[in-house]
């Protein structure tokens, strides 16, 4: 599995790239040692100085790809997406702390270009569920409104437990809890001479995605509601749920609400 | 982790072909685009769709049903 062996490839490639060097050594005096001593003496000073270059790309190289990886541990080049509607928008480039800072904000397809562990973490980063559920509106009280490191810790821990339970890489769960929780068709409001009526409309890709990110976001808002599961637990909890398309995963269930209310009025 | 589930009826895929300058809706929020059908017994044909959110020529849409076409949401 390519999320376990995310951090097993590193050492040991670590390991390989300190074993290669030696025994090309031994073999390279030898020669130089046999061989005519005028003119060959540059030789082995520029073998050496290659040799040294070469360990030292190596061990940059891993640095690097320690570096990239997701959280560290997690990569996210053999994620794959079905759905290719959704396919263009979900971006799938390897960073070890997804964030942007913002930079292309105010641009038009902004959100084309962002990662899409960092839409789970802006989605999070909100206070409250702004809408009546179970008859209370769900309040975090500027717990959550704005700290993008602590959310992005809960988001870190969540995808910890998602691997323990399942053994998958948890990106590859986000990915598809986010194709199964993403509806098809959306109803608006109409107005014929004071009386409102639904209508059927179908939705575009990128607000396809928009809607499955949010309605993850709240589900595990509503989950640590009052209750002694924490934040991480409750969007674990229902990734898991949604990526195999259990009827009572709360993103799922808003999903097969408006699609039934759209069927109805179109 | 190319892992096939088993999957449910989703839709059949269309591509947008062309999206009509004017928007329509009661806020404006709806746009009109012209969909290519990529899928099932309509494979082939261009129909007019209300959408809503952003949209760009190239995307690949969702569509519940291919047999009917939408007209205009007029305002008055």
């Amino acid at each position: 599995m390519s999320e376990d062996s995310g951090s097993d490839n590193v050492e040991a490639g670590k390991i390989a790239a300190e074993a290669q060097p030696l025994p090309e050594q031994e073999t390279a005096k030898e020669p130089a040692a046999e061989g005519q001593k005028e003119g060959e003496e540059a030789k082995p000073a520029a073998k050496r100085a290659e040799r040294k270059t070469v360990r030292r790309t190596a061990k940059k190289e891993n640095i690097a790809l320690a570096e990239s990886l997701l959280f560290g541990k997690y990569s996210l080049k053999d994620v794959t997406v079905n759905d290719p509607s959704l396919a263009n928008y979900i971006i799938l480039a390897q960073k070890t702390y997804p964030n942007s800072y913002g930079r292309r904000r105010n641009r038009v397809y902004y959100i084309a270009h962002v990662n899409i562990v960092e839409r789970l973490i802006n989605k999070l980063m909100r206070g409250g569920t702004g809408q009546k559920i179970g008859g209370k509106v769900i309040r975090t009280e500027g717990a959550l409104q704005g700290k993008k490191i602590k959310v992005m810790h809960v988001v870190k821990d969540a995808f910890e437990t998602v691997n323990k339970k399942t053994g998958k890489n948890p990106v590859q769960v986000l990915v598809n809890a986010l194709e199964n929780s993403a509806p098809i068709e959306d109803t608006t409001r109409i107005r014929y001479g004071g009386i409102n009526y639904n209508v059927a409309v179908g939705i575009s890709a990128a607000r396809r995605l928009d809607v499955a990110l949010r309605n993850l976001a709240l589900s595990s808002l509503i989950g640590a509601f009052k209750s002694r599961k924490s934040l991480a637990d409750a969007l674990a909890e229902e990734l898991i749920l949604a990526a195999n398309r259990d009827p009572t995963s709360y993103a799922i269930k808003k999903k097969v609400e408006l699609e039934r209310i759209a069927r109805s009025a179109r | 982790m190319a892992e096939e589930q088993p999957r449910q009826f989703d839709g059949y895929l269309a591509e947008i072909v062309e999206i009509q300058p004017r928007k329509t809706g009661m806020f404006g929020s709806i746009i009109q685009a012209m969909c290519k059908v990529l899928e099932g017994k309509d494979k082939g044909r261009v129909i007019r769709r209300n959408l809503s959110g952003k949209a760009k020529v190239g995307d690949m849409i969702r569509l519940g049903d291919t047999s009917r076409e939408d007209k205009p949401i007029n305002i008055k």
